[in-house]
């Protein structure tokens, strides 16, 4: 029977995954012991500031009130991402990714409307209302909804360390999640493969029928002691350097940006997250296309067209390494890897968070009551996360492969054929045809859905072979894209700015109905 | 949901002054009177409760709860105004509408915020020197009945907004308070639906356990809760008014 888990390693991924599991089991008939065990000797990330709107639902479910969520981590909300300059090198150049999924199903027939009778809108305009809301810094609700709930489908933007204190305050105050500070010096292992427990310096050895590995990269259990191999994407996924830097605003009335703005660049791209209280920005790109020190001028000069060149040359900047990939296996025996322990790759749809989450809802829906119920779920465990990892290099990589970009090394090469997964490949052609659809992504839950793929093929101006069909005028199709039209129309009107929002929030809370 | 006019203009109210000021206390439209509820306290639900529909509502800049008596449906409807003397068929007017046009004056050079002064809305239609109205002050200079009221009125409110905060903060810790739709066929086809009110959950103050309804009953908090569940039938009462507004008006 297992009841007692020991997760290794207290980062975002640690913590989410304790909370997670623990909210389920804490009033159930079936007894679940956590504990918690995190080195004062190694410092978490604390990057991966950005979720998916499923993070709502986890923190329902953990049982974290959002007025104490926002207010704690300095949160704020996301409605999607904003690419610019990706296309051509223009910072004119901009297309959403919004959250809100469109507002009629993705045609020829819709694709031949919006051709014929709306070509000045851009795709998320004519299929949703939402980035209409993102362009205006407009909040995706009022301040009389209920906590969690909105008018436009919304993720965050927030403090990743703020995020870690928060998580493990409420995991060892309200959760019963034993927390250990401690040191791993030892792993010592059952007769039959099984790790027993993990020795500690202090409070010797931890014993328990499950590891949950969220040690970072390191992954000391499942690629430390299991040897597990590691698989690498840097064929698909160029970018394995990250140059971290917090801007403040520049005083109380800047805008907060209620998406992510991802700015395409020489050898990668800058993400930029609006917190309430300053904004995280980064430079993820390639060592092989770029160096540390042109790098570094990127990042900078992008800091100085908000804040001027004197306060951005002053700011400091975290420079990250990473090898984009993954484990060849992600649960072995009784041990399975969650967060950068199972893999990572480039933040450009803000996966790890919600990798994180959907392996710990997994884990915890799962969770086997005995160890030859272990090696099943073992099983359909890494089966599903490996389908999921080669969907999301798949549809990073379309992200780039659009691009008409060609003014450096980097964008030529991340568009060469040998540097795209067959998978793409063979989907664009179908493309070329049809719209993508659900066919396409046959899992329950797919990692992203349809509409995503849509957003980001026809917001790049993916070009069909196939010749749009003759619409009517007053055809279903034509009326849907005014609804979203007068939808965007209607929301801007009667939502309040994102800062506002947020302002007001702190001062009053919401209510949980 | 009471107008508030703009250039409101507060003065200190004084004997001397205000020695022959007298308000005009009927209720009409042209007092500013057309208004579809009125924001209601607790400590005043035991009298609100037997006339009007005590509503939940969230305040839209605040998004806190508050208590709404219902007046009328539309906005700027008030179905409790007519021709009578006193404008008003109800025999009770929420402390907030009663106090016009009094505010209370906070004295802010103490360290503690304390009513300390009643204030004159110069600007309020109801003033008048003449022959009409309620006189504020006796001819010998002391408080008439009528002011003393109005200084209870203000009381109420100075008091009701944190005792108000307390009840709501009670009914959701237990989660007492649920969406409530109004869905409202009237008689010549008119459709009226609202959906920004919420109620006590019935359900869930039944089952709340022994422990908690004693709990419940000694602080107050009990007796509030079926306040509001027994005014909603009042809601019947506006429908057939508005009801035979229209067959009046055909």
């Amino acid at each position: 029977m297992i009841q007692k888990i020991v997760i290794v390693g207290g980062g975002s991924a640690g913590w989410l995954t304790a909370g997670i599991i623990a909210a389920r089991f804490q009033s159930s008939e079936r007894y679940i012991q956590i504990s918690l065990v995190e080195s004062p000797e190694v410092s978490t990330i604390g990057v991966g500031e950005g979720t998916w709107p499923t993070m709502r639902t986890t923190l329902k479910k953990i049982g974290l009130s959002e007025t104490d969520f926002l207010s704690c981590c300095d949160a704020s909300f996301k409605q999607g991402s904003k690419f610019i300059g990706w296309r051509s090198e223009s910072s004119e150049d901009v297309y959403y990714h919004p959250f809100t999924l469109p507002n009629q199903k993705v045609t020829w027939r819709f694709l031949s409307a919006w051709k014929r009778y709306f070509p000045h809108l851009s795709f998320a305009e004519a299929a949703s209302f939402q980035s209409k809301l993102c362009d205006l810094g407009v909040a995706p609700k009022l301040i009389t909804m209920a906590e969690y709930g909105g008018a436009a489908n919304y993720a965050y933007h927030l403090d990743a360390g703020k995020f870690v204190e928060l998580l493990k305050r409420h995991c060892t105050e309200n959760l019963g999640v034993n927390y250990i500070r401690d040191h791993v010096v030892r792993i010592a292992t059952k007769d039959n493969g099984d790790i027993a427990a993990i020795v500690t310096k202090d409070n010797g050895e931890i014993a328990a029928d499950l590891f949950i590995d969220c040690s970072g990269s390191s992954a000391i259990l499942l690629a430390g002691h299991y040897q597990i191999p590691f698989t690498s994407i840097r064929q698909y996924s160029f970018n394995d350097r990250a140059l971290a830097m917090q801007i403040p605003y520049a005083d109380d009335n800047v805008p907060i940006a209620s998406a992510t703005l991802s700015t395409a660049k020489s050898a990668g791209w800058i993400w930029d997250i609006g917190l309430t209280s300053r904004r995280g920005t980064g430079y993820v790109y390639s060592e092989a296309h770029s160096d540390r020190e042109a790098a570094e001028r990127e990042i900078r000069n992008y800091a100085a067209q908000s804040i001027g060149v004197a306060a951005a040359e002053s700011l400091p900047v975290k420079q990250l390494t990473f090898e984009p990939g993954h484990r060849a296996e992600f649960w072995h025996r009784n041990v399975v890897a969650v967060g950068m322990a199972a893999g990572f790759i480039e933040p450009l749809e803000a996966s790890a968070l919600a990798l994180v989450e959907l392996s710990a809802n997994f884990i915890r829906d799962e969770l086997p009551a005995s160890d030859d119920a272990m090696t099943v779920v073992a099983k359909r465990f890494n089966k599903l996360f490996a389908y999921r990892w080669q969907r999301i290099v798949e549809f990073l990589k379309l992200h780039y492969v659009l691009s008409g970009r060609t003014d450096t090394d980097y964008w030529r090469d991340v568009k060469a054929d040998s540097a795209v997964p067959d998978g793409l490949k063979e989907m664009l052609e179908l493309w070329q045809y049809r719209p993508p659809y659900y066919n396409d992504f046959p899992h329950t839950e797919e990692i992203f859905p349809e509409a995503s793929y849509q957003y980001i093929l026809y917001g790049m101006n993916f070009q069909p072979k196939f010749p749009y069909v003759e619409i009517a005028e007053d055809a279903s199709e034509v009326l849907l894209i005014k609804e979203a039209l007068s939808k965007a129309k209607t929301y801007r009107e009667n939502l309040p700015n994102n800062r506002d929002l947020l302002a007001a929030m702190r001062r009053h809370g919401m209510s949980k109905i | 949901m009471v107008g508030n006019r703009a250039m409101a203009e507060n003065v200190m109210l004084n004997n001397v002054d205000h020695k022959n000021l007298r308000i005009i206390t009927r209720r009409a439209q042209e007092y500013g009177d057309n208004v579809a509820g009125c924001v209601v306290f607790p400590t005043e639900f035991l009298e609100v409760h037997k006339e009007y529909p005590i509503y939940f509502q969230k305040d839209a800049e605040t998004g806190q709860f508050q208590s709404i008596a219902l007046f009328g449906f539309t906005h700027g409807e008030n179905l409790l105004l007519d021709n009578s003397a006193s404008g008003w068929v109800g025999r009770y007017i929420p402390a907030l509408m009663g106090r016009e046009p009094f505010l209370i004056g906070f004295n802010r050079s103490a360290e503690e915020v304390q009513p300390s002064k009643v204030l004159l809305d110069t600007s309020s239609p109801r003033i008048t020197y003449g022959e009409e109205g309620e006189p504020v002050f006796l001819p010998g200079g002391g408080n008439t009945p009528f002011l003393e009221q109005i200084k209870k009125n203000l009381m109420l409110i100075h008091e009701g907004f944190p005792a108000s905060a307390e009840m709501f903060r009670v009914f959701l810790d237990l989660d007492l308070i649920e969406p409530l739709t109004l869905d409202i066929h009237f008689d010549n086809g008119e459709h009226y639906t609202a959906s920004n009110y919420y109620t006590i959950n019935q359900d869930r103050l039944y089952s709340l356990g022994d422990d908690l309804i004693a709990r419940l009953h000694k602080s107050g908090y009990l007796q509030l809760a079926y306040l509001v569940l027994f005014s909603l039938g009042n809601v019947k009462n506006l429908i057939d008014k508005r009801n035979s507004a229209h067959r009046a008006s055909k």
